[in-house]
């Protein structure tokens, strides 16, 4: 808060406040209740419903300026002739407002019977009847009579969409909804129609909303115009216990508030007043909880004794799964046992499967399932900033550019998306999005440059802007250490010749050097990039050039990062921060280092491996190899998700012992010995940290299914079973242990995360040391543009999100079929038609599907979303140096395929 | 000393000629007054149709939560009540009931009354809890309201 | 009141500008700083072009000045001189405000209603004629007075009206 206040009475209560705060603003920090509907925090001021009529006054001065004093000697009010609304007004200084004289009162009296002539009286059928706002302020402020004798104007209710429901007779015209479809969301899908009396909210053409389906729009209704169709008539807002835990479905972290009724979760709200998020949520994390109490749960361990799954008591799979670990251990050593997955589990249960692992004495663990190539476990906390302060999403939406690498922040971090489009609207800020496609925060509407990068051009793309940013002038800010690899980094980059990077990446080198020099010159900056590097077959080499440009251009600096990961999943920061990667204790501790391993060593009372175990695609290969004989799989369908299925197949197949801990029988669960049943998000206490490194309380909202476990208690039993001595009675007991052991994470407990947890930081220097290196490409030169074929671009999608979002029957819905996307051109040159069923061949197999026209694919590639259910993008192969091509044809059968 | 026991005797003997309090239940039955509150009934519309809609203002009402209250969306074509909304399930437990009355005084349908049946008495605990077949009207008392 | 549809869906395809209305629409577009300032020009032109504006000429609008449809839609309906729906060859807007009514337009509107056979908002069959009651049409000094698509006719009684609607074909 700067220095200077201004001084506003309130109702007699003096307070200094900011100049340019709102009257409401400043009411409350007086503690005084002014009433609003079309008034919202995140918002501009609209002054739309005048509820927030009150009386404001400044004192009468004099010609001089000294203020003229009454007959009792305290100074004149000359109030202003009508009511103002104090949504709109902002302070002065002096000034007196009323909020409960007369005058106010009988004003606000009267814009509540205004609102009320055509509000139906429909409470007991309204479903926003006992957290209604206008019912509320009805009760508190209005009369208990009506004076409106004539007929009001109604409307037809209307379904806009899945799950939209409309009731317009009810609609007040704050125009929240419209103003967060448009300012938050970008999605502009709402508008009014009509005008006058006549006024009402719909979409265009009343046809069903073809949005992003966020819902927000009914989280920010005052009333209940605009209701949720899954919850409609479910339950009343008394009868539903809230709890307030953390979403499951990204890595943003949003709070999400849960009503449960009996042993069912009714509906997923915002917060309001908590989380990263406040009210915000997004289509998954609003309407995607069913799949907690779906009928195909598991609900107890099932074994493969014989030829076939079966069920199988707790105790009897515990000892089955430690009678075979032993054994498997003691005949082909412990290397011989991997962990895989875990990026879904909470911190304290990522802490434990890498203990039970490193326990037994393999270091093959692995989280990071998805890699198409081995990638050293401190590399993405290096290229944020080693563990400096991190970027929070608030700064995100208030920096003045920001660059978007490679990933659709609408699938993989809706809030994110949504913190950049506010940004846009209420912060002026600029974004500049690499990406193959024109994704949405790329299109013309935003304030911003699309660098339509070709496939395979990251690392190209990268190198030409740190090469522009480094045209611009010394780089300022950076550690030493860092500084000192700048020379032969400035070498190196000389390579990369503006026509070299056009050639390879299609994009003008004017646009590259204009997106360098924002970067470079803005003050308050930013990078987001995801898995799309990550997952990316160069990603060691994409990080480090990340790393670079974040130093060039002051995205990085000695004291704070600037560069931020959006993660696939809601653990993915945690389970790098636990140590589920095989060459980093917890807390990115080196098990090289014997001073670090000590007291891991003293707390576990083991020896621990030093030796970096392998990566998640090294297991892939040496499983499929017979080299990994046990494989425990936890939270992770990895037949799916690991890069080449044909290879995770025949490592399943030929493994001695695959334990996989799931909620599901996936297909993954089928080709299992041994199946633990894992709980839901909703039934499990916990930490998660956010991709700000937000460490958040997740909170138990129902019992666990019967018959299932918590990771931890699994865990927890297979090391018991094993010989270790854990005893931890909680997951409190867990994250004690972690807040012992873990730097970063020191000093920090569950009592301590609420409301908001901190976000963790390294103490003093950087947990990772940062550095300045020269990155090759690979597939650079002429090479990345041969091969006939379409480049597969894959991604992540709104509405699908993994083996959860398929058993979400309304996000199955709302996700519609799986397609392969085509540009319009693309489409015509294969001779297709939309619909046509197209088969599309990698190197190791084929898929079939409809094709789909979307312009926003680029020509000569074909996007395929790879988490609908129907799809198993890894059957084409393995990514490999600039990712992957495919061949497109018609199918042969005319049939239409998974549509 | 004989006079207490005198006035006392007489008591006895002039109750002696009187008519008795005594009712032969269950042949013979007393009539309850107005508003007398016992078992509850959930009322019809004149053309048959529920008046309740589902709105658990009752439920919330309830000093004893023994009312649950679960709706659901009319089918457009053949509606249970008039509006959109309806009571899928209305159960409740009369071994909780305080028969105060709250639910009725809630009720923003006239939906609700406390009748004049006392007579709830079963072999199960189950059986107390009354669900809407046991409480709704029959159709033959569409309209019906109890006068207060 | 309950209300049907806006608008009836005819047009299903994405529409385009016929060459003389693209002309009209890119002079309009010079006229201002921005191209969404042109939405009106264009529902003007557009409306001019297809009689009345279907939805698919909304989403053309919508292209051409780049908003966003629903936007583009609001402010359609906004206007009350914008048919979202299809009328008749010859739009017959009687004003019925204060001082036409004073001398005798809900005379007239009876009149137009019994001789055509259609009410207010109402096409007959023959697409020819669709009656609207409207507000003030500003020319109130040559009350009543009846605007038929673009020109107006003031000074009006039965006789006038006849004689208006047979010129009509």
């Amino acid at each position: 808060m700067s220095a200077k206040t201004v001084k506003v009475t309130i109702n007699g209560r003096a307070i200094a406040v900011p100049p340019g705060t709102l009257l409401t603003d400043a009411a409350r920090a007086a503690e005084v209740h002014i009433p609003v509907f079309c008034s919202h925090p995140r918002l501009p001021p609209l002054g739309a419903c005048r509820i927030c009529v009150v009386e404001v006054g400044m004192p009468r001065r004099d010609r001089d300026g000294s203020p003229v004093l009454g007959a009792d000697g305290s100074p004149e009010i000359a109030w202003m002739p009508k009511p103002q609304t104090a949504c709109t007004t902002t302070v002065a200084d002096g000034m007196v407002v009323a909020t409960e004289s007369p005058g106010a009162v009988r004003a606000r009296k009267g814009v509540m019977e205004f609102l009320l002539v055509n509000h139906p009286l429909d409470c007991p059928v309204c479903d926003e009847g006992g957290e209604c706002q206008l019912q509320d302020l009805a009760f508190a402020f209005g009369h208990d009579f009506s004076r409106m004798d004539e007929a009001k104007r109604t409307f037809v209710s209307e379904d806009l969409g899945p799950v939209v429901k409309k009731e317009a007779n009810r609609c007040i015209v704050c125009m929240r909804c419209v103003r967060y479809c448009d300012e938050i969301m970008g999605e502009d899908a709402l508008t009014a129609h009509q005008r006058g009396v006549r006024t009402e909210i719909s979409s265009f053409d009343r046809q069903p909303l073809e949005c992003e389906q966020c819902g927000n729009c009914i989280e920010v209704c005052p009333v209940g115009a605009l209701t949720a169709l899954p919850y409609r008539f479910k339950a009343r807002p008394w009868d539903l216990r809230q709890h307030v835990t953390i979403c499951p479905w990204c890595s943003n972290g949003c709070s999400v508030r849960l009503g449960v009724r009996g042993t069912e979760i009714l509906r997923a709200r915002g917060t309001e007043h908590r989380g990263v998020n406040q009210e915000y949520l997004c289509a998954r994390g609003r309407f995607g909880y069913s799949f907690v109490s779906a009928a195909e749960r598991l609900t107890g361990p099932l074994l493969r004794l014989g030829g076939a799954l079966a069920p199988a008591g707790f105790d009897e799979a515990v000892a089955f799964t430690a009678s075979r670990l032993r054994e498997i251990a003691a005949r082909h050593g412990p290397g011989s046992i991997a962990f895989l997955g875990g990026e879904k589990l909470t911190v304290e249960e990522q802490y434990l499967f890498q203990k039970l692992a490193r326990t037994l004495g393999t270091s093959h663990v692995d989280a990071r399932t998805r890699l198409t190539a081995p990638l050293p476990g401190d590399a993405i906390l290096k290229a944020t900033g080693g563990g400096r302060p991190a970027l929070s999403l608030e700064e995100l939406g208030s920096a003045g550019e920001v660059l978007v690498l490679g990933d659709d922040l609408q699938g993989e971090g809706p809030f994110a998306q949504a913190v950049l489009i506010r940004g846009q609207h209420q912060n002026g800020l600029h974004l500049t999005v690499a990406h193959p496609r024109r994704v949405k925060l790329a299109r013309p509407k935003f304030r911003g440059e699309w660098l339509a990068l070709r496939p395979g051009g990251e690392v190209a793309l990268l190198n030409a802007l740190a090469r522009a940013a480094l045209d611009l002038g010394e780089p300022q800010g950076m550690p030493p250490g860092v500084a000192a690899g700048l020379p032969a980094l400035r070498q190196a980059l000389a390579a990369w010749t503006p026509e070299k990077v056009e050639r390879v990446t299609g994009i003008e080198p004017a646009a590259v050097a204009a997106a360098a020099r924002r970067l470079r010159e803005t003050p308050r900056k930013a990078i987001v990039f995801g898995r799309a590097l990550v997952e990316h077959p160069q990603a060691a080499a994409l990080l480090q050039a990340v790393e670079n440009l974040a130093w060039l251009t002051g995205a990085l600096t000695a004291e704070r990062s600037f560069v931020m990961y959006v993660g696939p999943h809601s653990g993915t920061q945690g389970a790098l921060d636990m140590g589920l990667v095989p060459d980093r204790l917890p807390g990115y501790l080196d098990p090289a280092d014997a001073a670090a391993r000590a007291p891991f060593e003293k707390q576990w009372g083991v020896a621990l491996p030093s030796a970096p175990g392998m990566t998640a695609p090294e297991i892939l290969k040496a499983a499929a190899g017979g080299r990994v004989r046990a494989l425990w799989i936890a939270g992770d369908n990895w037949l799916r998700s690991a890069p080449d299925r044909a290879l995770a197949e025949q490592a399943l197949a030929g493994a001695e012992l695959v334990i996989v801990s799931e909620l599901f029988l996936t297909e993954t669960a089928r080709a299992a010995h041994v199946v633990f049943p894992a709980v839901s998000f909703a039934e499990k206490e916990g930490v998660v940290v956010n991709c700000e490194r937000r460490l958040q309380r997740t909170a138990r909202a129902l019992s666990p299914l019967r018959g299932a476990r918590t990771d931890r208690e699994t865990f927890q039993a297979v090391a018991r079973a094993l010989g270790a001595g854990w005893s931890y009675r909680g997951a409190e007991d867990v994250y004690r242990e972690i807040a012992r052991l873990v730097p970063g994470y020191r000093g920090t407990g569950w009592g301590t995360m609420l409301p908001l947890g901190p976000r963790w930081a390294s103490d003093g220097a950087a947990a990772v040391a940062g550095s300045l290196a020269p990155v090759a490409d690979a597939q650079a030169g002429p090479g990345v543009l041969a091969g006939d074929g379409l480049w597969l671009l894959s991604g992540g999608v709104l509405f699908q999100q993994g083996s959860l979002s398929h058993r979400v029957e309304l996000l199955q819905k709302l996700a519609k079929g799986a397609r392969a996307f085509f540009g319009a051109g693309e489409l015509q040159r294969l001779g297709l038609a939309e619909g046509d069923a197209v088969v599309l061949e990698g190197p190791a197999g084929s898929l079939t599907l409809p094709a789909a026209v979307d312009d926003s694919v680029p020509p000569g590639a074909v996007f395929v979303p790879y988490a609908y259910p129907e799809v198993q993008v890894n059957r084409l192969g393995a990514p490999a140096g600039a990712g992957l091509r495919v061949k497109a044809r018609r199918a042969e059968v005319t049939a239409r395929v998974g549509a | 000393m004989i006079k207490p026991l005198a006035t006392g005797l007489a008591v006895t003997f002039e109750n002696l000629f009187k008519k008795p309090f005594t009712v032969q239940y269950p042949e013979e039955r007393l009539e309850m007054f107005p508003r007398f509150r016992g078992l509850h009934i959930l009322a019809r519309h004149e053309d048959g149709l529920e008046r309740c809609v589902g709105c658990e203002l009752c439920a919330v009402a309830c000093p004893a939560d023994a009312i649950f209250v679960k709706a659901a969306e009319n089918d457009a074509d053949a509606p249970r009540s008039h509006g959109e909304r309806y009571a899928e399930r209305y159960e409740i437990n009369m071994l909780r009931c305080i028969f105060c009355g709250m639910c009725e005084e809630a009720c923003p349908e006239d939906a609700i009354f406390l009748e004049k049946d006392y007579e709830l008495s079963d072999y199960r605990r189950e059986a107390f809890i009354y669900t809407k077949d046991e409480l709704l009207v029959g159709p033959e008392k569409a309209g019906y309201l109890p006068q207060r | 009141m309950s209300r049907a549809p806006a608008t009836v869906a005819l047009e299903t395809r994405p529409l385009e500008w016929p060459e003389a209305a693209r002309k009209q629409v890119e002079e309009a577009l010079t006229h201002y700083p921005n191209r969404r300032s042109a939405v009106l020009p264009a529902l003007w032109i557009a409306q001019r072009t297809w009689g009345w504006i279907p939805p698919e000429a909304l989403r053309l609008v919508a292209r051409t000045v780049e908003l966003p449809e629903p936007e583009v839609f609001g402010i359609a309906t906004f206007y009350t001189m914008f048919n979202l729906q299809p009328v008749g060859r010859h739009h017959l807007q009687l004003c019925l405000t204060v001082s036409c009514s004073l001398v005798g337009a809900d005379r007239l509107y009876e009149h137009l209603r019994r001789r055509l056979g259609i009410g207010h908002g109402e096409t007959t069959p023959d697409g020819r004629f669709t009656l609207r009651k409207v507000e003030c049409l500003a020319a109130c000094g040559n009350g009543p007075c009846m605007q038929v698509n673009e020109d107006y006719y003031e000074n009006l009684d039965e006789a006038a009206v006849d004689r208006i609607l047979e010129k009509l074909t």
